[in-house]
C-alpha cells in the first residue's frame, strides 16, 4: 500500500509541478483551420482563415490576438496545411513560421480568393514549397490567382 | 486484541468409540449410525446421507459383514474385513477419530470394530455433474471434457489425457472447517522437484477456515500479492492442463471448483489460447500478434484518446480532427469525463450481464449497449468518437484468453486513462512505466512474470512449428528439457 501511495504521489507531484493538467484544451473548443491567408493592405496586417474567421492589427501579433478574440472557438493554427501570403507580406513569413507547422505549404496569393474553396483546390494542386524549405532558401513561390472565375496556381 | 487460535492437533481427541464418533456429528440429522450384529460381536456402521450410496452400502458393506463375516476374535474379524471379506475396492483403516471424521465427510462408510479399530469403505454416491464442454475456453477442435467439481472425476479425466504412469498426485486437505481436498499434480521426471515442493509447502502453510472459493485458492497459494494480475493460471480444459503439466508446470486441483490451476505463470503463457494448438502455426502466429496488439489497444487506447484530444491536437490528422470536433458539437462534457464515464458504463454493463440469468443478461447487454449508447449519442450526451474509442478498447479486452488477465488490464486501463487526462501523453507514459515496473516485480513460484521478455529468452509471441519446438521452456527448469527427438 505504501508503495502505491508513493507511486501516486510521484505522479501527482509531477503533474502538478508541470501544470499540465491546467494546460489542456478539450478538442471541442478548437477551431481547426486548413488555409491561412496573410495580407497587408494599407500597412495593416490581416489574417484570414478558411473557417471565416479573420483578425487585423498593426503587427502580426496584434492580428493573431484579434483573430483569436473574434473567433467563436480557439483558432488552432497547427492544423493549417496551406499558407497564402501576399507579395507585400513576404517579410512576415519568418514570424509566421513560428505559428504554423514546418510542413505547411506556402504560396503567394493575388486578388480576391474564395477562402472556402481554396482548401479543396490546394489539396489537388499543392504548392511545392513548404515553410521548412522556404527557411532553407527555396524562395520560388507559386502564385494563386483567380482567372475567369477559376483558381489557378501559376509560377 | 486479536487472538490466534492454534490449529488443534488432533482435531478430535479421544479414543475410537461409538460415543466419541456420535459426539462429533451430534446434531447433524444426515449422520446415520446403526448397530450391526456380526455373530457374537456388535459392530457399528456410520455414514452421511447424501454423500454415500445407500444401495452400495447395503450390498457391499453391511450385507457381507452381517451374512458372511466370521472370526474367532474381534481382531481377526477386523483383519478379515480389511483384507477382502467385505466386497469393496477401497478399505482404509482409520487409526483415530480424525481419520474417521475425514472419511465420513468424504463419502465413506465407516465400520467400527470396538477394541480393534475402524475401517472406511468407499461407497460414494454417483450423483455428480458429468464432464461437459467448457463454458469459456471454447475451441472448435479441442476436447469437450471440462473439469467438474469432483476432484476425483477430474483426476480421472487427467489420467485419460495423460496416461503416463509417471503422473503423480499429492492429496491433502486445506481449510480447518471446509477440509477441502486438494491435489497437486506433476509429472515425475519432467516437473522440477523444487516447484512441486514449493507448491506443497504453500498449501501446508495455509491455515484458514474455508478453502472453497477461487479467490481463496488464488490468493493464499500465491501469497496474496498486491496485484490485480493473476499469478496462477486457471483453466477449465483438461487438455490445456495436461499440456501445462507436460511443459513442466505444477498443477493444482481443488475439490468443489471446476477448474485446474497451473503454476508458475508468466505473461507469455497467459496470452496463449487453447485454440493456438488447434490450428496451424501460421494462423496461430497471426492471431497471437493480433492478440498482443489488442492488449495494447485495450490498455492504452482510452488514455491515448484523452491525451491526444486534450493536449496533443496537432498529432491528430486534420480530417480526423475535424470529424472528432464535429462529433463533439453540443456535447456538454469534456473528453476525459466522457471516456471515463463510458468506461464505467461499460463495466456496469458487463457486471449486470454476469449476475443476471443468462436470458435476461443477454437482453440487458444488448439494450444497454445499443439502445442506451445510441440514445446517449443522439441526445448529445456523449460523442460517437469517444464511444468508438471505448468500445474498441472494450472489445480488444475480450480478445484476451485469460479472463483474470483481462480484468487486470481493465483496472489499469482506468488508471492510465486518468493519468492521460491529467498529463497527456506524458501521463500515459508514466502510467505505462508504472505498469512495467509493477509487472517486472511480480513472480509466480519464483519465475519472473515478464520472463518471456527478459533474460535473453526469445519471446514466444509467434507459435513455431511443433517439430521445431524440441525443448521445454528453461524458465520452468524442467528435469527433462527435451520433449521430442
Amino acid at each position: 500500500m505504501k508503495r502505491w501511495l508513493w507511486y501516486i504521489g510521484v505522479v501527482a507531484a509531477i503533474a502538478a509541478l508541470s501544470g499540465k493538467a491546467a494546460a489542456g484544451i478539450d478538442v471541442a473548443k478548437l477551431q481547426p483551420v486548413q488555409v491561412v491567408r496573410l495580407t497587408c493592405p494599407e500597412g495593416e496586417v490581416v489574417l484570414e482563415t478558411d473557417m471565416g474567421d479573420w483578425g487585423m492589427g498593426e503587427t502580426l501579433k496584434d492580428a493573431l490576438k484579434d483573430l483569436n478574440a473574434a473567433a467563436s472557438r480557439e483558432v488552432f493554427l497547427d492544423t493549417a496545411d496551406y499558407l497564402i501570403v501576399s507579395q507585400d507580406c513576404v517579410d512576415l513569413l519568418p514570424a509566421m513560421m513560428k505559428q504554423l507547422r514546418p510542413s505547411c505549404s506556402v504560396c503567394l496569393g493575388e486578388g480576391e480568393l474564395d477562402m472556402t474553396q481554396v482548401g479543396a483546390y490546394l489539396q489537388q494542386h499543392a504548392p511545392e514549397v513548404t515553410l521548412m524549405e522556404y527557411r532553407a532558401g527555396k524562395h520560388q513561390l507559386k502564385t494563386l490567382v483567380m482567372r475567369e472565375g477559376r483558381m489557378k496556381l501559376v509560377s | 486484541m486479536e487472538h490466534y487460535t492454534p490449529r488443534p492437533d488432533p482435531a478430535y481427541p479421544g479414543k475410537l468409540t461409538d460415543e466419541n464418533i456420535r459426539a462429533i456429528f451430534k446434531g447433524a440429522n444426515d449422520f446415520i449410525a446403526r448397530k450391526l450384529q456380526c455373530g457374537p460381536w456388535t459392530l457399528y456402521s456410520y455414514a452421511i446421507d447424501g454423500l454415500t450410496a445407500g444401495g452400495d452400502t447395503s450390498d457391499y458393506v453391511i450385507k457381507p459383514i452381517t451374512e458372511h463375516l466370521t472370526a474367532l476374535s474381534i481382531t481377526e474379524l477386523y483383519d478379515r474385513a480389511l483384507h477382502g471379506m467385505v466386497y469393496n475396492s477401497v478399505a482404509d483403516p482409520c487409526k483415530d477419530l480424525d481419520a474417521v471424521a475425514l472419511k465420513l465427510v468424504n463419502g465413506f462408510c465407516v465400520i467400527l470394530f470396538p477394541g480393534a479399530g475402524a475401517i472406511a469403505f468407499e461407497v460414494k454416491t454417483g450423483v455428480n455433474r458429468g464432464p461437459a464442454p467448457p463454458e469459456v475456453e471454447n475451441t472448435v477442435k479441442g476436447s469437450k471434457d471440462a473439469f467438474v467439481e469432483n476432484v476425483r472425476i477430474n483426476t480421472g479425466l487427467l489420467r485419460r489425457h495423460l496416461r503416463s504412469p509417471d503422473l503423480r498426485l499429492y492429496e491433502t486437505q486445506v481449510g480447518r472447517r471446509s477440509l477441502t481436498n486438494v491435489s497437486v499434480v506433476w509429472l515425475e521426471g519432467v516437473t522440477n522437484r523444487e516447484l512441486v515442493e514449493r507448491m506443497k509447502g504453500r498449501l501446508n502453510e495455509i491455515d484458514i477456515d474455508g478453502f472453497v472459493s477461487p479467490a481463496s485458492v488464488e490468493e493464499y497459494v500465491t501469497g496474496s500479492r498486491a496485484t490485480a494480475f493473476p499469478l496462477l493460471q486457471y483453466t477449465e480444459r483438461t487438455d490445456r492442463f495436461c499440456q501445462g503439466i507436460l511443459d513442466g508446470q505444477v498443477g493444482l486441483l481443488v475439490d468443489g471448483l471446476p477448474l485446474g490451476y497451473l503454476a508458475p505463470v508468466d505473461v507469455g503463457s497467459l496470452m496463449m489460447s487453447p485454440e493456438d494448438r488447434g490450428i496451424d502455426y501460421v494462423s496461430a502466429s497471426c492471431v497471437r500478434v493480433l492478440r498482443y496488439a489488442a492488449l495494447l489497444l485495450s490498455l492504452l487506447l482510452p488514455g491515448f484518446f484523452i491525451a491526444m484530444t486534450t493536449f496533443h491536437h496537432e498529432m491528430i490528422p486534420l480530417p480526423l480532427l475535424r470529424a472528432i470536433i464535429e462529433s463533439k458539437q453540443s456535447v456538454p462534457f469534456s473528453t476525459a469525463v466522457e471516456v471515463l464515464g463510458l468506461l464505467i458504463a461499460f463495466e456496469l454493463l458487463q457486471e449486470s450481464g454476469i449476475h443476471l440469468p443468462r436470458a435476461i443478461g443477454q437482453s440487458v447487454s444488448i439494450i444497454g449497449g445499443i439502445v442506451v449508447g445510441t440514445a446517449a449519442v443522439e441526445a448529445k450526451l456523449i460523442s460517437p468518437a469517444a464511444l468508438i474509442a471505448v468500445s474498441i478498447a472494450g472489445v480488444c479486452g475480450f480478445v484476451q484468453p485469460n479472463r483474470d488477465f483481462a480484468e487486470a488490464v481493465r483496472v489499469w486501463r482506468f488508471a492510465i486513462a486518468a493519468l492521460g487526462a491529467l498529463g497527456g501523453l506524458f501521463g500515459v507514459t508514466v502510467g505505462a512505466i508504472l505498469l512495467l515496473i509493477h509487472l517486472s516485480g511480480l513472480t509466480s513460484l519464483d519465475v519472473a512474470y515478464l520472463a518471456p521478455f527478459s533474460e535473453g529468452d526469445t519471446p514466444n509471441i509467434l507459435r513455431g512449428r511443433l517439430k521445431n519446438n524440441k525443448h521445454r521452456s528453461s524458465r520452468l527448469r524442467p528435469e527433462d528439457g527435451r520433449n521430442q527427438r
